[in-house]
């Protein structure tokens, strides 16, 4: 029997229905000035119902709300593909030095020479860990990553004249992403399936290998943990059609330091800087995806690029004309640049590679145990070890009990576990996507099995139990189905009553 | 030095070097690298691969502490045109610093993410108080990428390929735009004005357009700032929206927060579309990210299934009465909908959508109105002390609130930047294709003295 | 191992009747005594000849000499006929035939016919495992062989697990008012094998985006121009080309010269004449059949002239995700092996799916 733990339970109002008139948290710096007015037709008339309470009672409010919430710093968070691995505090430190937080984007480069510094080592670095030859941090997370390394390869074809390119191949067991950041840029997709082992079906990919093809979207590590075998003669086989290869980066820690990906075949990559890196998650953001490229394609990245000469850095414009534009208002999110910096710095070309090969190791080990559990399975990857993460499936305990993989993601919120990704990736059936981190200690992994074993074991004996759960947390399950009917989206739209 | 003998990086690590040797012998292997066996063996690097590193928590902190001062934060700074260095309160930075905030990602389980669905709820419901827009998006990047959602946005509601924009506006907003539109098949039209919004010629372009054939009609929708990026506030805008939605045109406004702390709101002009950048509420400005880019919208079934960025609801607990908050209509996004995903947004900026929350809370319906008044009083302040200079006129646009256009005449860029930096000043954005336009912005930080400071070191400088 | 096998030999008549079923039984046994040879022929024909390489002993009961049938190959099986259909059958002679298997303990009975033989077959032996040889103008329940060619793999591999399943009938005039709505008939033992299909699902994709989107894909590719083109059945199409404001029968073939309807609800007679540029067809829901299953008239001698290149298959999004593989089985072997390989689903105005077809 393990030990369940309970989340705290505030019955905490909204702030906006707290405190009483008058009260002031904040009250900002008045200053010495004569008054001055605004033409009448702009003076606001609408009321202006912002929450009025004090410090302490605004402090009380938010603290109490963080205690329901699960976050790294709380407890294991095993969720696949997001890699949710401890977040070091020297990096919330240093983020806050006010050198690098009170310091404005635009101001003149002799001004932010440590900014520079900042962008540049960053570059620099993920060049070397990468093999690829140039690098832009200005995309503000993954997705923006995706949009910008596809947007460099429709610019590529386009400055070739070679404009018949009008399509990008993916496979099916891609991250939701990969098709919507395609289509963003204007490309069609043509999904292609997977073997049965969870790879890169080569005759599937063959048919479809034409010379419409812009370009190929891996995931590799693929979303099933596992390694593509073929992936050198993949991507020989899109280059011979004269399409390029783009590797989507978001499971780098199953091999960041050990791989340079460049090396695999790949033309373009994107790395989420928020998972290998430590950046924080921030309950959903803000990520950082920064894209790498091959020679041939540097000329098409966002600008500037952080550069350097002699002593002094400064700002490169110089492939303004050439360049797929900007990406991001300024130079994307540098205070998640400056905090992954600061995670490589500390752990070295050995300790990356120490890091990859124990998550590889912490996942395996999870592996080997959740395999042996009754009414999981895992559909892939038989005879292969898994790289990061892997992919089990409920089917068989939804077979046989009517528990499904949402039941045990909510049952297992009780011992104090964050759920897995669910229902990911689309091509297996009650999916709980695993990845532990190599953050996680020995028997943190033990309790991660053995809360799957004893909601498996309940399933089969008592599986109402589990239906029903969780019971521990701050709240039961939500009426998801009203709020999709009626979706009240603020407490403006409860005041003004809108759907009745 | 080999590298066993600088393992710093073993703080990071979940197991020690002997509990690795027994979980490896545990799952039938003898080394990690043996995980690898199915990799092509020519792709596994050998050795380390050569970056710096690894360093001490020490040495790290004394390097960046160096390279952090090499940044010339302490300057009195003029510099906005987007974002704007605010006073940050110490409550709100000790509340963000809470590991199970900033730790957490996405609220998947809302069961065990509550709170922060609740916050990020207040966030929402007091950016729509603030704005009167029911429907605000948690989150987008920053501002520049919120516009090119919208404008995104505003073609595939009206199903047309063109957008007009009102110039001024920022360049880099602009390029952003761009990017997000013009490499899909979209069109951006500019519109000049003279600091302000060129009305007249915008109406004259949607009217022509409106002629045509309702399936060759291009222009989906406007967007244009208030105030302008020249720090304008335009007159009549409930008439131009008006004149714009005869037309069946939407209309996307571009707003400074603070701002609707005295302004009139989105809602009240009737806007469809409000965008703005978040960080000034209660961030810093960090070299220019993490930002956050705000949406909203009045609630219209039909548009909401194509809004893009999470959006959390409120509910109640089944079989009781409690409430309770979960992410909602998430068959928009790109997890579900794919290519027909309004946006390929996934990771966004809820951090700083949840300090802005917090910020708002703190300041209250006072606290926005003295801050935003505040600003205005100073840099009405320094306009007219700076308009008092020989050869300088300020501001060159009227009526504006918290940024102007000043025209230091004389003064090149060049020589005021070197100028007033060596006094310890960032002397304002410079305007891109002008040789002594700048845009200056003020902060709650300017006290009057360093108002009338850069106010007399422009004064020295212009009788260089 | 003793195996019931009966024929309804009227099933598929309803293809030359115009009708999209054979539910009136006596319209359809006059078309055969104007003199068409019953449609079910050909198809035994091809399902018991494979049985040459039958490696395991099976006592047949029937209702027809099999031996007749499988002198065109050159192999006799043991069997026994057990009821003599009569001339001009109904169901309730099926329903006779079956109680007969019944009482001989059959372990299996395989039956030639549609959804409504299927039901027939069902509610007489509700606990014996039946096999339905596509051969009917409906067949959307579940429990039917995917292509008659499967049969010799899953006798071989007798036993294999069964599940309770309730079969579908589509109510004939309803489907030809253009409802599909699943009447659920009987409760049936089917055997559990990827050889089987599955039951027809009706996605009503609520999300009318979804059809809109691929025809503006149709249109910005221009993919009706300059082309003659077979629309296949199902309200897939129906809906896609409302949003290309094209006119499309619910359950017909129609017939598109550049982008015009030339030809509503195409009759088979005329189509030997037809130029046919393309033939466009969306995947049965859950049982992923292009060909063969809704759209009969089409012959094997037009599916020939077509190919498997100017195959276009549509889908919505959702319905191509339960999707694994996709099926033609268009009562020659030969034609089949034509359309076997990759196909390229569109699903959207971006996006497009690859399946395998076999």
């Amino acid at each position: 029997m393990i030990h369940k733990r309970t989340q705290a339970k505030w019955e905490e109002p909204l702030i906006l229905n707290k405190g009483g008139a008058g009260r002031r948290a904040y009250i900002p710096e008045s200053v010495n000035l004569p008054k001055e007015t605004i033409p009448d037709e702009w003076i606001r008339k609408s009321p202006l119902e912002l929450p009025q309470v004090s410090e302490l009672e605004l402090v009380r409010h938010v603290v109490r709300l963080s205690q329901m919430i699960h976050g790294v710093d709380v407890g294991p968070y095993p969720l696949g593909s997001c890699t949710m691995k401890y977040n070091p505090k020297i990096n919330e430190r240093i983020a806050r030095f006010p050198g690098f937080a009170d310091m404005h984007p635009q101001a003149p480069e002799q001004s932010i020479q440590g900014t520079l510094e900042v962008f540049f080592w960053l570059q620099e670095t993920l060049k070397k860990l990468t093999g690829f030859d140039a690098v832009t941090i200005q995309p503000p997370g993954g997705a923006s990553g995706e949009f910008t390394g596809v947007l460099v390869i429709k610019a590529y074809h386009e400055a070739r004249n070679d404009t018949k390119r009008d399509t990008i191949i993916i496979p099916d067991s891609a991250h939701g992403t990969n098709p919507a950041s395609a289509a963003m840029a204007g490309f069609k997709v043509i999904e292609i399936p997977s073997t049965e082992d969870g790879y890169v079906d080569l005759e599937a990919l063959k048919s479809v290998l034409t010379e419409n093809i812009a370009g190929f979207m891996i995931t590799n590590p693929n979303t099933l943990g596992l390694f593509e075998p073929n992936i050198q003669e993949i991507c020989k086989m899109v280059h011979d059609v004269g399409g390029l290869n783009y590797l989507d980066g978001a499971n780098f820690n199953g091999i960041v330091g050990v791989i340079k990906p460049a090396k695999m075949g790949f033309d373009v990559m994107h790395m989420n800087l928020h998972k290998t890196f430590t950046g924080p998650h921030g309950g959903g953001g803000p990520g950082s995806g920064p894209v790498a490229v091959s020679e041939k394609l540097r000329k098409y990245l966002p600008v500037p690029i952080a550069a350097k000469k002699d002593q002094t850095f400064y700002w490169d414009f110089s492939n303004k004309k050439t360049s797929i534009g900007k990406v991001h208002g300024y130079n994307g999110n540098f205070g998640i640049a400056l905090r992954a910096l600061l995670y490589i710095l500390r752990n070295g070309g050995p300790g990356l590679r120490k890091t990859c090969e124990t998550a590889v190791l912490n996942a395996n080990y999870l592996l080997h145990h959740v395999r042996q559990i009754n009414g999981l399975t895992i559909p892939k990857g038989k005879n292969v070890p898994c790289k990061h993460e892997f992919v089990a499936s409920a089917s068989k305990l939804l077979k046989e009990t009517g528990v499904s993989t949402n039941d045990i993601a909510k049952a297992m919120l009780d011992y104090g576990v964050h759920s897995p990704t669910v229902y990911f990736p689309l091509i297996i059936k009650e999916a709980l996507m695993i990845e532990p981190t190599e953050s996680e200690s020995k028997q943190s992994l033990d309790l991660i099995a053995d809360v799957f074993k004893e909601i498996t074991k309940l399933a089969y004996s008592d599986p109402d139990s589990v239906k029903n759960s969780p019971h521990l947390t701050s709240t039961g399950r939500l009426d998801e189905v009203t709020l999709a009917k009626k979706p009240v989206l603020s407490q403006l739209i409860e005041k003004k009553d809108i759907f009745s | 030095m080999s590298p066993n003998s600088k393992n710093y990086f073993q703080s990071y690590l979940g197991i020690g070097p002997e509990e690795e040797a027994e979980m490896l012998n545990s799952i039938g292997y003898n080394s990690t690298i043996d995980l690898f066996s199915d990799v092509p063996q020519n792709l596994i690097e050998r050795t380390p691969i050569n970056i710096d590193g690894p360093y001490s928590e020490f040495e790290l902190n004394s390097i960046f502490k160096k390279i952090s001062q090499k940044n010339f934060n302490d300057h009195l700074s003029f510099l906005g045109g987007g974002v704007r260095d605010l006073y940050i309160p110490a409550f709100l930075e000790e509340l963000m610093r809470r590991g199970e905030i900033y730790t957490a990602y996405t609220s998947y389980q809302p069961e065990i993410a509550q709170g922060m669905l609740q916050l990020i709820y207040e966030y929402e419901s007091q950016v729509a108080e603030l704005t009167g827009m029911d429907v605000i998006s948690a989150s987008l990047y920053d501002w520049a990428t919120a516009l090119g959602e919208s404008a995104r946005m505003m073609m595939r509601i009206m199903k047309r390929r063109s957008i007009l924009v009102a110039n001024p506006i920022s360049p880099e907003r602009l390029e952003v735009l761009r990017t997000y539109t013009e490499h899909s098949g979209f069109n951006i039209v500019l519109v000049d004005g003279e600091g302000t919004i060129n009305q007249n010629d915008i109406l004259i372009i949607i009217e022509e357009d409106s002629r045509k054939d309702k399936k060759e009609r291009e222009i989906a929708g406007v967007y244009f700032e208030i105030p302008t990026f020249h720090g304008v506030l335009p007159s009549q805008v409930d008439e131009f929206i008006d004149e714009i939605h005869k037309y069946d045109v939407l209309v996307t406004v571009g707003i400074d927060l603070i701002s609707l702390g005295i302004l009139r709101t989105p809602a009240e002009y009737n806007a469809d579309f409000m965008i703005g950048e978040g960080q000034i509420l209660g961030s810093g400005v960090s070299n220019g990210g993490p930002l956050l880019g705000i949406l909203g919208t009045k609630y219209n079934r039909k548009w909401i299934q194509n809004f893009p960025g999470r959006l959390v609801g409120k509910t109640t607990e089944l079989g009781s009465d409690l409430p309770g908050y979960c992410i909602t209509l998430s068959t928009r996004e790109q997890h579900i909908r794919r290519e027909k995903a309004t946006s390929n947004i996934c990771s966004n900026q809820t951090l700083m959508a949840v300090n802005a929350g917090i910020f708002l809370a703190g300041l209250g319906p006072k606290g926005i109105r003295d801050l935003a008044s505040g600003l205005v009083d100073r840099a009405h302040y320094l306009a007219k002390e700076l308009n008092k200079l020989e050869g300088i006129r300020s501001p060159v646009f009227e009526p504006f609130l918290f940024d102007f256009v000043v025209d230091f005449g004389s003064i090149s860029h060049e020589k005021l930047e070197e100028q007033c930096i060596s006094q310890g000043i960032l002397p304002g954005l410079k305007i891109e294709g002008t040789s002594c336009l700048r845009l200056i912005s003020v902060s709650d930080k300017h006290r009057k003295e360093e108002l009338d400071y850069f106010v007399n070191v422009i004064s020295e400088v212009s009788k260089l | 191992m003793k195996v019931g096998l009966i024929c309804n030999p009227i099933a598929g008549v309803g293809i030359f009747l115009g009708t999209k079923g054979t539910d009136n039984v006596q319209l359809a046994w006059e078309k055969i005594s104007e003199g068409l040879d019953p449609p079910v022929y050909k198809i035994i024909n091809r399902t018991l000849c494979q049985l040459k390489s039958l490696k395991r002993p099976i006592q047949f009961f029937t209702t027809f000499n099999i031996n007749k049938v499988l002198q065109s190959c050159n192999f006799s099986l043991p069997f026994e006929v057990c009821y003599s259909m009569p001339n001009h059958s109904t169901s309730q002679n099926t329903i006779e035939a079956v109680q007969i298997f019944v009482e001989k303990k059959v372990d299996l009975i395989i039956f030639f016919g549609g959804d409504g033989t299927a039901s027939d077959v069902a509610k007489t032996a509700p606990y014996i495992p039946i096999i339905g040889i596509p051969s009917g103008v409906k067949i959307f329940s579940a429990g039917f062989l995917h292509t008659p060619d499967d049969l010799l793999q899953i006798l071989q591999n007798w036993p294999l697990p069964v599940k309770k399943e309730l079969l579908v009938d589509l109510d004939e005039k309803l489907y030809e008012k253009g409802k599909i709505v699943p009447k659920y008939t009987v409760e049936a033992t089917l055997p559990v094998n990827p050889r089987i299909q599955l039951g027809k699902i009706s996605y009503g994709e609520s999300d009318e985006l979804v059809y809109e989107r691929i025809a503006e894909r149709i249109n910005e590719d221009k993919m009706l121009s300059n082309k003659s083109i077979l629309v296949g059945a199902g309200s897939t199409f129906y809906k896609i080309f409302e949003f290309l404001n094209l006119e499309k029968t619910l359950l017909g073939i129609d017939y598109y010269v550049n982008g015009e309807l030339r030809i509503k609800d195409l009759d088979p007679s005329k189509f030997d004449n037809l130029e046919i540029d393309e033939l466009w067809v969306t995947p049965i829901g859950r049982q992923g059949h292009l060909i063969g299953r809704g759209n009969r008239q089409i012959s094997p001698e037009i599916l020939k002239k077509i190919g498997l290149k100017n195959l276009k298959v549509f889908s919505t999004p959702e319905k191509s995700k339960d999707l694994e593989k996709l099926y033609i089985d268009t009562q020659d072997s030969e034609v089949d092996l034509l359309f076997k390989g990759f196909v390229q689903v569109i699903i959207g105005y971006y996006e497009s799916v690859l399946k395998k077809v076999e």
